[in-house]
């Protein structure tokens, strides 16, 4: 299987799934690139999934470096040495004893999780498998196994589902909803948690994303998305209202997708002198548009120059 | 470093009566990594798991000497000690391990548990 | 409430491209023309951006290399880059460490000529003109593009000279 394609597909995941299995009955090694919104790269060795970049989750060096647990100074040191002696990254910051083995494979398996909940979060259009020795700093070895990572991504769309309201996008704007402060309200009503919900409420400044605020923080997007759902619970934070976002707007952001014709908001390819090589989209039999592209195609406006 | 996880897992599975080791992150309530007999409730319980845990501290509040340090359950055939372990990134994890009741005791187990605790995140 | 058409464009750039936390644009002698950031100078930003671009083209141009497309930053903290608007304005993108750095090089060179677009207005633009805007409820759109409602403005020369253009809104 050096390369192959999965076309859309009506699933929670699109045709993600089926090609994860398909990669992992032929153990593959090498890029399944997602093509969607987000969409990102999934990297296999064996059928195993050893990283996956997309941007909505942090990746396991913003986790690290954001969270403050390794100091940027000690984490370029790291990063020079290992890409000098051709090592792996992940092995030059154990043994340097910046961060601890077991902790880092827990590092590297709760991201990877959560780069396959955004994947799922979002919307996956195509998948295409490209043979190559990929390079990436920070790999699980050996791999995670692509359905268990499937399995737990639905779990966290099913335990966001249960919170009351609609349902969270990752690219919704947050804000804080005035309350009058009272004296003592630290904790606000006992949801502080942990963490506090005081150390996301400082980030929150009508501007960031959920997304945005998991970067930010260092924390993965799941875990955001599960406070701003507590936090709109108790009515600590605002989203924009649901009729600003299309159905099927997996995109999530309320803006509307008024730039130009909707294959962007998707992923899609462009339909523009400049669009660069992307891989052929295994279209419909029929030559029918994808759902994704008829929901977001908008009627032209006749400006007129 | 992908074995170290499951190695310090494994020590724990291997002292008498223990029947499920497992790594579950507090904050997403996720099973990191777990180890022994197949437990099919397991993904479930991590997360109800990992939501007690919260509550405990939020009801616990900050306050020195009042950090959630273990969760233990007890039920007909088992017992289940959850040891806190905290990490920087993130809200902590849980070290849960599932114990046959018969073969174990409260006190024993967390001692046992505690020895190598240390281990799994190192 | 009415927005300008620049801002509604930097926003459709931040809207499409996932990690962008933050734009700008500044005319090329490092004024700032409108900036949408948060936590950021933008008289600074603007200052560094122009003087940036200028750089950057030069080099372009010394090593023969032509046209210079993008000029970007990738520190530990994340990305800034810079982008020519015409000859007469400079575009600031900043994001974060997730920033889709593939899709913003896509959309930047659709956003770039948009803003030119919007910039030019019926008239040249000139310096005084990107200082001086004041938004009021008319514009002219390429025939590509359709527009959501209440977010039309135009370029106002300081003479007062309006351009009405009639537009068709998408629903």
């Amino acid at each position: 299987m050096s390369a192959r394609s999965w076309g859309p597909a009506d699933e929670p995941l699109g045709p993600l799934d089926q090609a994860l299995r398909d990669c992992a009955a032929a153990r593959f090694s090498g890029a399944l690139h997602v093509i969607g919104a987000p969409g990102g790269m999934i990297c296999l060795a064996q059928g195993a999934v050893t990283a996956i970049e997309t941007p909505w989750s942090p990746s396991p060096e913003v986790i690290l470096l954001r969270s403050g647990r390794v100091p940027p100074a000690d984490w370029e040191a790291a990063f020079t040495a290992a890409t000098g002696a051709r090592g792996r990254m992940t092995d030059e910051l154990v043994t340097r004893g910046l961060v601890g083995a077991g902790e880092l494979e827990a590092v590297l398996r709760t991201a990877l999780a959560d780069a396959m909940f955004a994947l799922a979060a979002g919307f996956v259009d195509t998948c295409r498998a490209e043979e190559a020795a990929l390079d990436f700093e920070m790999r699980l070895e050996p791999g995670a196994e692509a359905d268990w990572l499937v399995a737990e991504a639905l779990r966290r769309m099913r335990v966001l589902a249960d919170f009351p309201g609609p349902p969270l996008h990752a690219r919704a704007r947050v804000t804080a909803a005035p309350r009058p402060a009272r004296p003592g309200d630290a904790g606000h009503d006992g949801h502080a948690g942990h963490d506090g919900h005081a150390g996301v409420l400082a980030l929150i400044d009508g501007r960031r994303t959920i997304r945005d605020l998991a970067f930010a923080r260092g924390r993965g997007l799941y875990v955001t998305m599960l406070e701003v759902a507590r936090m709109r619970a108790t009515g600590l934070i605002a989203l924009p209202a649901p009729g600003g976002q299309r159905p099927g707007d997996e995109d999530g952001s309320p803006r509307r997708k008024a730039a130009t014709a909707g294959p962007t908001a998707a992923g899609l390819p462009r339909r523009h002198k400049d669009r660069p090589a992307q891989p052929k989209r295994t279209g419909d039999a029929d030559g029918r548009p994808f759902p994704a592209v008829l929901r977001l195609l908008r009627p032209r406006a006749d400006g007129g120059p | 470093m992908g074995t170290s996880l499951q190695e310090a897992l494994h020590q724990i599975l291997a002292a008498e009566g223990v029947r499920t080791v497992a790594l579950i992150d507090i904050a997403s309530g996720m099973v990191v990594r777990s180890v022994g007999e197949p437990n099919p409730g397991l993904a479930t319980a991590a997360a109800t798991l990992a939501d007690e845990a919260r509550a405990a501290r939020n009801l616990l509040g900050p306050r020195p000497g009042g950090e959630l340090e273990e969760i233990a359950a007890v039920t007909g055939s088992g017992l289940q000690l959850s040891k806190v372990l905290l990490d920087k990134p993130g809200e902590g994890f849980l070290l849960f391990v599932d114990w046959d009741r018969a073969r174990a005791n409260i006190a024993l187990a967390s001692l046992r548990v505690g020895q190598l605790a240390s281990a799994v995140l190192a | 409430m009415a927005e300008d058409t620049l801002l509604a464009e930097m926003r459709t750039l931040q809207d499409n491209v996932p990690g962008i936390t933050g734009t700008a644009v500044a005319s090329r002698d490092g004024l700032i023309v409108r900036a949408d950031t948060s936590g950021v100078d933008p008289d600074n930003l603007a200052a560094i951006a122009a003087t940036w671009l200028a750089l950057t083209q030069r080099m372009s141009r010394e090593v023969g290399q032509g046209m210079l497309r993008e000029a970007m930053t990738r520190s530990t903290g994340g990305y800034v880059a810079v982008y020519a608007i015409g000859a007469s304005a400079v575009l600031v993108v900043i994001g974060d460490e997730g920033l889709d750095v593939a899709r913003l090089q896509r959309e930047s060179a659709v956003i770039r000529e948009s803003i030119e677009a919007v910039l030019s207005g019926p008239a040249r633009a000139s310096s005084d003109r990107l200082r001086s805007y004041t938004p009021i409820r008319c514009c002219s759109y390429r025939r590509d593009r359709s527009v959501t409602p209440g977010s039309a403005s135009s370029w106002l020369a300081d003479s007062g000279v309006v351009s009405s253009r009639s537009v068709h809104w998408s629903a």
